[in-house]
């Protein structure tokens, strides 16, 4: 694909903006605005920014006009590409409700056209990276895919460099070598110029240019190879994610944290940052509503917010921890490459001037340890970053409420009627995002699969699961799903199957229990555990009370707290096996509660003999697009959303109940 | 537009006779107006609110008055005098939630300034003849005397966040008011940062959003004006600020309409305490 | 019943599985097994601890009085757990009052026997206090986790 080198003679630029156009396409690229460089609309190669070079420094970035008549001097925008394949604001959903009715519908809008023009080295490289992370899940995203395929890319080898660029540390640049369909250099004369693609070099066979002369090309390398010596190789990578994870306890990060302001900045500069979370807007009664995701970051309290007012990262030095460790360390884990391609955004747009170069070098010194790594390597090869998932839109499927049983005071339990085939083949384990126009959309276990519905278990824990709660037979309700990976079932067939439930945590147990008891033969013993705060608080109790009548399982109960009248068992729900006989070998435990119940079971389930691969749970954390693509339920390597929320005591190791992670 | 009009007698829709529309009030202390007038900015809307709400106490759009019991009352203005601390407390007593809207309410205000100094001397220098001035030697925010339920920060405070307050009122879902830093609108935006591009001293990075970032879109550093978000390190800006500049000038960025808030508070206090001339002509102590 | 069917209870616990057979059978000499009817009061809160047992059979809730309001059980003790431990302290005073809930059995000990037994035998008090040890720091750990409250209902996010 890659033709002959042609020269493009400056005059002749607007020729190439003429193709483009005539392409049907609207050209991007660097333009001047607000003392700075953006990327923006470009009409005309008059808009580029001619004559403009920047320096940068940690927390300064200043441009300085020099006369030249060269337009691309000016090394890197403020802005990344990420605004135009990842943008700020992206609509997600448009529902209405009517009375008892309720319709959601996925927002798809077509891709626009672009060209890029100007992208640098380390930008297609944060272009790749960006892209497989969105499309790293079960789901490629849409929007980001349509985006990225209707972007016709137009790199511009860096002639010039500032002292916040790192690309040549992190293998990105500053030579441009793929992964654009046009790519130029730029030489006070014009540019030389060569194809990447096929759509690049129908373009550039249009333009009809004589070939570059090898003079031209020449002194075209040299200007890049002068570009690599000047930036040097300013961080070690060897090991570093490796490194990164041995320094999770450094005391470094406290001392950052002093000086960093969690304003975000950094990660908003960043061009392969990611995260987002979902705005819902209506109108005043709530029957017509959107939800969009915007930007957000790691670095703003509310991302790490759980139910329970909990926050997985209150401190910033645990935010601080996230961005890096994750940039550098589980970006391998999650998408098999790092996560920073070394544009020195963040250093430069950091209001007081943090240098990630700086801190790498303190927190994971080169000499520094490389071990032990306190989580396994990811738990199956569905992270490699080799396959780009297909990509398709939300499914969002109306359901009906056909009954509705309080369960305790704050629980109910609603029985949904529907005939979509992907949530009628949900597994054990799996969640939906439960929607209702106008209220943010909770993930709900799946408490029942039926052959023609599902039951979700509800506790009336803030506004919007109030509302669905609240529902009556015959309203509706939106589901997206099923999400997630679910128990491993078959991993307990021919075993004993330990189930302890704390709470809430019995409605994605329910599931395990009734497959288990359809196939009973297949399994050995089987033991449930259930605890609860009080007696009136404890789940299916009828269905507890009829499972305790069976002979084919062992059931019992502990409450944390009880009055005279309850003559049941009163404790933690470990006493109801500590001192139990059976053989842990043979057991392969299902647990779901509080996070911190289930330490004390694991521990306990451990200390009987269970081998922690054997052991598994289910985490609850701030899911929200349920497919990987949002970040909030981060979990050291994981998306807890993605990978589990099921995962077993070995595959977490160290990550679980590790505070700020 | 007229006081008569938000709420016209003999001309009010279906839903005026809904029985479940929560009673509103909308009452000021030491503050300007400006925040309950963002009530009239939401213009489109308006009409639409007034039926789903029954407000019986806004002086700036109505002439009912009511004295309670309101299921919401928004609340303005810091509070000064005696007489306000009294009133507050009564109303506190007649009202299901108590929202405090914009700075005054919620930081005590620009008016908070005068809390670093005597009461007496900035009364001879703002008025020819204080002899009616009753005041307490602070203005301080309402969360102070009583307890507050909710809060619109800004100076004044956001249309937007009214009417999304307003919604989330009316529909039951918890409002989303974020407490991040106004970078993240900034950014979203695709706002060029004034404090890295130009050197402008701006508080984005420890503001709470909400404001839209409207003063970095037109080239001016943040002051502030929605108050400390949630862990704001002010210490480490003052700190980067403090580079080149003096200490009062460092003191003065951070002495704006949330001047009280801490850590805005201490910072000031780190740096010498507000601008302004003292009475006897002493400037402020340097840190 | 003979100490020989004691031990064999002691045995069958695990408060008393792994003693060695020489504090096992001194242990068993000083206990006696007991039927205890549901709703038998085994010890009163704040009254004098007569004596020591170890549940064999059954389940003894162990409650605290509240003031204005029923009594709450804090903690049902099951096989091989004990109750009324405060009968070894020099000043046998009960933290909670134990009432059988469902017809249950134990092996006591009389109070001031075992802890001269006790005083006698070092090998024995030692096991004994070891395992009197983990008996109340099972508690102590329970305690600490229902302090926590980790299934009340906290707000969500959504």
């Amino acid at each position: 694909m890659t033709g002959a080198t042609c020269f493009l003679p400056r005059a002749d630029l607007d020729r190439l903006f003429a193709a483009l156009r005539a392409d049907d396409r609207t050209i991007l690229g660097p333009a001047v605005s607000d003392g700075a460089v953006i990327y923006d609309e470009v009409a005309s190669p008059a808009e580029l920014p001619t004559g403009w070079e920047s320096d940068t420094e940690p927390g300064s970035y200043r441009l300085r006009e020099t006369g030249s008549s060269r337009a691309f001097d000016y090394v890197l925008p403020v802005t990344s590409w990420k605004r135009y394949t990842h943008p700020a604001f992206v609509p997600l959903t448009r529902a209405r409700r009517d009375g008892s009715q309720v319709e959601v519908e996925a927002v798809l809008d077509p891709p626009p056209r672009l060209a890029f023009v100007g992208v640098r080295a380390c930008e297609i490289a944060a272009l790749d990276i960006q892209e497989r992370a969105m499309r790293a899940g079960p789901i490629g995203d849409a929007d980001h895919a349509g985006r990225r395929d209707a972007a016709l890319v137009v790199a511009m080898e860096c002639a010039a460099a500032t002292s916040t660029c790192f690309c040549t540390s992190m293998g990105t640049g500053p030579e441009v070598r793929q992964g654009a369909d046009l790519i130029a250099s730029e030489l006070d004369e014009g540019f030389v110029i060569r194809s990447g693609s096929a759509t690049g070099a129908a373009m550039l066979a249009g333009l009809d240019l004589e070939p570059a002369d090898p003079a031209q090309v020449e002194r075209a390398a040299a200007q890049v190879a002068a570009v690599r010596t000047r930036i040097g190789d300013p961080v070690a990578v060897e090991g570093l994610p490796e490194r990164l994870r041995a320094a999770l306890d450094s005391p470094r990060w406290e001392q950052v944290a002093e000086r960093c302001l969690a304003c975000a900045n950094c990660t908003l500069v960043c061009p392969t940052c990611f995260c987002t979370s979902v705005g819902v807007a209506s109108d005043l009664d709530g029957q017509e509503a959107t939800t969009e995701r915007h930007w957000d970051s790691c670095f703003s309290l509310g991302f790490g917010r759980v139910a329970g007012d909990a926050n997985f990262r209150p401190k910033v030095k645990d935010r601080y921890r996230q961005w890096l460790t994750h940039k550098f360390s589980t970006w391998f884990d999650q998408f098999g490459s790092s996560g920073c391609v070394g544009c020195g955004r963040c250093v430069a747009w950091c209001p007081v001037g943090i240098d990630v170069r700086e801190e790498l070098a303190a927190i994971a010194p080169v000499e520094g340890p490389r071990g032990p790594i306190p989580w396994p390597p990811a738990p199956d090869a569905g992270h490699a970053p080799a396959a780009l998932t297909v990509v398709a839109p939300a499914r969002h499927v109306t359901t009906s409420v056909v009954a509705v049983t309080q369960e305790t005071a704050d629980t109910a339990t609603l029985r949904l009627a529907t005939s979509d085939a992907a949530l009628l083949a949900a597994r054990p384990g799996q969640f939906v995002m439960v929607e209702l126009p106008a209220f943010a959309a909770p993930p709900i276990s799946i408490s029942g699969i039926r052959p023609d519905g599902l039951d979700l278990t509800i506790r009336s824990a803030g506004p919007a699961t109030a509302a669905i709660v609240a529902l009556g037979p015959g309203a509706q309700v939106a589901l997206r799903g099923p999400l997630g990976r679910g128990w491993p079932l078959e991993s307990a067939a021919g075993r004993d199957v330990v189930i302890v439930a704390g709470g809430v945590g019995l409605a994605p147990l329910r599931p395990v229990i009734e497959a288990v008891l359809a196939d009973r033969a297949r399994y050995g013993a089987v033991r449930l555990y259930l605890g609860a705060r009080t007696p009136g608080d404890r789940l299916f109790a009828a269905e507890v009370a009829a499972l305790a009548g069976r002979s084919d399982l062992e059931v019992a109960e502990i409450v944390d707290r009880a009055g005279p009248e309850w003559l049941g068992q009163v404790g933690i729900v470990t006493h109801l096996f500590d001192h139990a006989t059976w053989n842990g070998d043979r057991v392969t435990a299902f647990v779901c509660g509080p996070e911190r119940m289930m330490q004390a079971t694991a521990a306990a389930l451990t200390g009987r003999g269970v081998d922690p691969a054997a052991i598994w749970l289910t985490l609850e954390r701030n899911m929200a697009c349920g497919v990987g693509t949002c970040g909030h339920c981060q979990l050291g390597p994981f998306f807890v959303c993605r990978d589990g929320p099921v995962f077993s005591i070995a595959e977490l190791g160290t990550a679980f109940g590790r505070e700020g992670l | 537009m007229e006081p008569q009009q938000l709420i016209m007698p003999g001309r009010r829709s279906p839903r005026a006779d809904a029985p479940n529309r929560p009673r509103i009030g909308i009452v000021k202390f030491a503050s300007c107006d400006g925040c309950q007038l963002t009530l009239l900015d939401l213009e489109d809307e308006l009409l639409a609110v007034a039926e789903r709400v029954d407000l019986v106490e806004f002086a700036e759009a109505t002439s009912r008055r009511s004295m309670g019991p309101f299921d919401v009352l928004f609340v303005e203005g810091s509070i000064s005098t005696a007489e306000q601390v009294e009133e507050i407390v009564r109303l506190r007593a007649v009202s299901h939630r108590l929202i405090t809207i914009g700075a005054c309410a919620t930081a005590g205000g620009i008016q908070a300034i005068r809390n670093w100094f005597e009461l007496d001397e900035v009364r001879d220098t703002v008025y020819p003849g204080p002899t009616y001035v009753e005041s307490l030697a602070q203005a301080r925010p309402v969360s102070d005397f009583v307890a507050v339920d909710g809060e619109l920060r800004g100076c004044p405070i956001s249309p937007a966040q009214l009417r999304e307050f307003l919604v989330s009122m009316v529909t039951g879902r918890r409002a989303q008011l974020p407490d991040e830093a106004v970078c993240l609108e900034c950014k979203r935006r695709g706002v060029v940062c004034v404090a890295v591009a130009d050197g402008i001293p701006c508080l984005g990075p420890v503001t709470r959003t909400g404001c839209g970032a409207i003063c970095p879109a037109y080239g001016r550093g943040c002051y502030g004006c929605f108050g400390p978000r949630e862990s704001a390190n002010t210490a480490s800006l003052a700190k980067w600020f403090s580079d080149s500049r003096s200490a009062v000038e460092v003191g003065r960025l951070f002495s704006g309409f949330t001047a009280w808030s801490e850590p805005f508070r201490a910072t000031i206090d780190a740096h010498g305490g507000p601008p302004g001339q003292r009475a006897d002509g002493s400037e402020p102590r340097d840190a | 019943m003979t100490t020989h069917d004691v031990m064999a209870l002691l045995q069958g616990t695990w408060f008393a599985a792994d003693l060695g057979p020489r504090a096992l059978g001194h242990l068993a000499a000083l206990g006696r097994f007991e039927e205890i009817p549901a709703g038998t009061v085994v010890v009163r809160e704040g009254l004098r601890c007569d004596s020591l047992g170890v549940v064999i059979s059954g389940r003894i809730a162990l409650r605290l009085a509240v003031p204005g309001s029923p009594d709450r059980t804090i903690l049902t003790v099951h096989d091989g757990d004990v109750f009324g431990w405060s009968a070894v302290l020099p000043r046998p005073v009960a933290t909670s009052t134990g009432v059988a809930v469902v017809p249950s059995s134990a092996i006591t000990f009389d109070g001031p026997a075992l802890r001269a037994g006790l005083a006698a035998d070092c090998e024995l008090a030692s096991a004994l206090f070891e395992r009197l040890l983990v008996s109340v720091s099972r508690r102590l750990i329970a305690t600490r986790v229902q302090l926590l409250d980790l299934y009340q209902a906290g707000a969500a996010p959504w």
